[in-house]
């Protein structure tokens, strides 16, 4: 067998499964050494807590700082949409789920608002080109996922919706186009601190808890 | 008749019957919630945690939900003995327990011949899965109660033959006997158990006990993987519950019995103020039986299943011949001795 170079596969073992099978039998001494390694797990997971388990109502999984979840309309300082509804969103989104409706904003120098933004979180294969293409850092994602509904007009959000949902403000924003320049232009640098979205993410993967038993098995 | 009923005899047998039996079923109810605690642990999994406390009322929960089930019967079953299969297998699993003793006092009743009446009644059944699988009039339980009876049979053989030798040590076949005979200690510090003497015939009982009660690693009747659910396959509701709770029975009374024959039963030091004294030996004896319950649900998540020829294999050819040399070599020394 030759090992790939400049692969994955260099060195990989090649195992005689006949002759594991033959030194594997199932004997007295195997049986024992299985009781040992599930009495280890057993008190492993009793006594060290080390279960990968995430109690879903109560624990969410911690995503990424960049994940893509349901959308979210900033809002500029005097609490009015940042969105100039330029359609640039609406006219990259591949699965052309983003619906604008314009109107003539009373500021001259604004020119235009959305009287409706609607995204169809149905249609939405969530790719992030409308966080992309926003000149305006309108419209960013979050980290929020959670979108079950009783029915198919309940998952078109409209603006109300994308302004404000409840676990927003918990989970922080997910994937923004220029971190730095987000936040600098979302939040106020100074106000960091008391900002209600963390920008860094103390708290340990849930998967990482799982890594104490990989590092053993090796 | 009315003054027996009323009189003090009558009242304290009927109280340990109540007392044993609404123990035991407590018991099984908890053996469930047991096993899924333990089997989740070592998959590193919390198990059942929603219903109460750790999942503590998770049993009464399944109780009730078992109860609420829509009873099915197919329409191609022997509707007779569909229903009468569930209570063949629970009622002899249950009657067992009639004759075990929790304690020097707290047995329902003391048979001369109390082993023989549980190996009676437990190889009765076998007739709940058979007669389970043959009503069901569909493939895979018929395939799972075949298994199980041929696997029951043999291994009935191994059990029972594990047996003589304790038995040819103890001149007795009452449970109560047995335990007595056990109680003291060689050397001062050894205590007096049969598994000191019987060591091979306690490794064929235990062995030969797992692969009676239908447990992994000898579930082939029930090898959800193969035959969807053996011989339950076509059960649901309170019938389903009942073969799950003679399945759990029996696994109580055969690690009873265990215990009963090689680990000396009640036996134990008792200590301290009287009322303790009498509570110890219980407490001895379900010690003792958590001790088996444990490793039951142990071996069912460390082992894979057996396949069917090396489990007949394993029988005939290893545990029948063992056991009969075990028989051999104990009356050897008990007739020279």
């Amino acid at each position: 067998m030759t090992p790939v170079k400049g692969g994955y596969a260099v060195d990989v073992p090649v195992v005689n499964v006949s002759e594991m099978a033959r030194r594997d039998h199932a004997t007295v001494w195997t049986t024992l050494k299985g009781f040992s390694v599930t009495l280890r797990h057993l008190f492993q997971s009793l006594f060290n807590g080390d279960t990968p388990t995430i109690h879903y109502p109560e624990q969410t999984r911690q995503h990424s700082e960049r994940f893509r979840g349901t959308h979210i309309l900033t809002v500029r300082d005097d609490g009015s949409l940042k969105c100039v509804a330029c359609y640039m969103c609406a006219t990259i989104c591949p699965a052309e789920c983003i619906y604008i409706e314009a109107a003539q904003h009373p500021n001259p120098e604004i020119e235009k608002f959305p009287k409706r933004f609607d995204i169809d979180m149905m249609r939405c294969i969530y790719c992030g080109f409308c966080v992309d293409a926003c000149p305006e850092e309108a419209i960013i994602m979050s980290r929020e996922h959670h979108q079950a509904a009783y029915g198919r007009a309940e998952t078109i959000y409209n603006i109300e919706k994308l302004m404000a949902r409840p676990g927003i403000d918990a989970k922080g924003p997910g994937y923004r186009p220029n971190r730095e320049l987000a936040e600098a232009k979302i939040y106020d640098k100074e106000k960091q601190t008391a900002c209600p979205y963390p920008s860094v993410v103390e708290e340990r993967h849930p998967a990482v808890l799982y890594e104490s038993m990989i590092r053993k098995r090796q | 008749m009315i003054e027996y009923l009323i009189s003090p005899e009558f009242l304290l047998m009927m109280a340990k019957i109540v007392g044993i039996f609404g123990g035991v079923m407590g018991s099984l109810a908890y053996l469930t919630w047991l096993e899924r605690k333990v089997m989740a642990r070592v998959q590193m999994r919390p198990g059942p945690t929603r219903v109460g406390p750790f999942g503590l009322l998770q049993p009464i929960a399944d109780g009730l939900k078992f109860l609420f089930k829509e009873d099915i019967i197919p329409t191609q079953a022997n509707k007779f003995l569909f229903i009468l299969a569930p209570i063949v297998a629970l009622i002899p699993a249950l009657l067992s327990f009639s004759v075990i003793p929790f304690g020097p006092r707290l047995q329902v009743a003391d048979l001369s011949v109390g082993l023989l009446f549980i190996f009676a009644i437990t190889s009765l059944g076998v007739y709940g899965i058979v007669l389970g699988g043959w009503a069901s009039n569909s493939k895979y339980p018929l395939m799972g109660a075949m298994r199980s009876s041929a696997q029951m049979i043999s291994y009935e053989l191994s059990l029972t033959l594990s047996v003589v030798g304790v038995l040819m040590i103890a001149n007795t076949l009452s449970l109560g006997e047995l335990v007595t005979a056990q109680q003291g200690t060689w050397f001062g510090f050894i205590p007096r158990w049969n598994i000191f003497l019987q060591p091979v015939a306690f490794v064929i009982y235990v062995v030969s006990a797992i692969a009676e009660t239908n447990r992994l690693p000898f579930d082939l009747a029930e090898s959800e993987q193969e035959l969807v659910g053996g011989w339950h396959t076509e059960y649901s509701s309170m019938k389903f519950a009942m073969f799950m709770l003679a399945e759990y029975a029996n696994m109580l009374t055969v690690s009873a019995l265990a215990t009963i024959l090689f680990l000396g039963g009640w036996t134990g030091p008792a200590f301290g103020p009287d009322w303790l004294r009498m509570v110890l030996p219980t407490i001895w004896f379900v010690g003792k039986i958590s001790v088996f319950i444990f490793f039951y649900v142990l071996l069912r998540s460390t082992l894979p299943r057996f396949r069917y020829d090396q489990l007949m294999k394993f029988s005939w050819k290893v545990l029948l011949p063992l056991a009969l040399a075990n028989i051999l070599i104990t009356s050897l020394i008990v007739a020279i001795s």
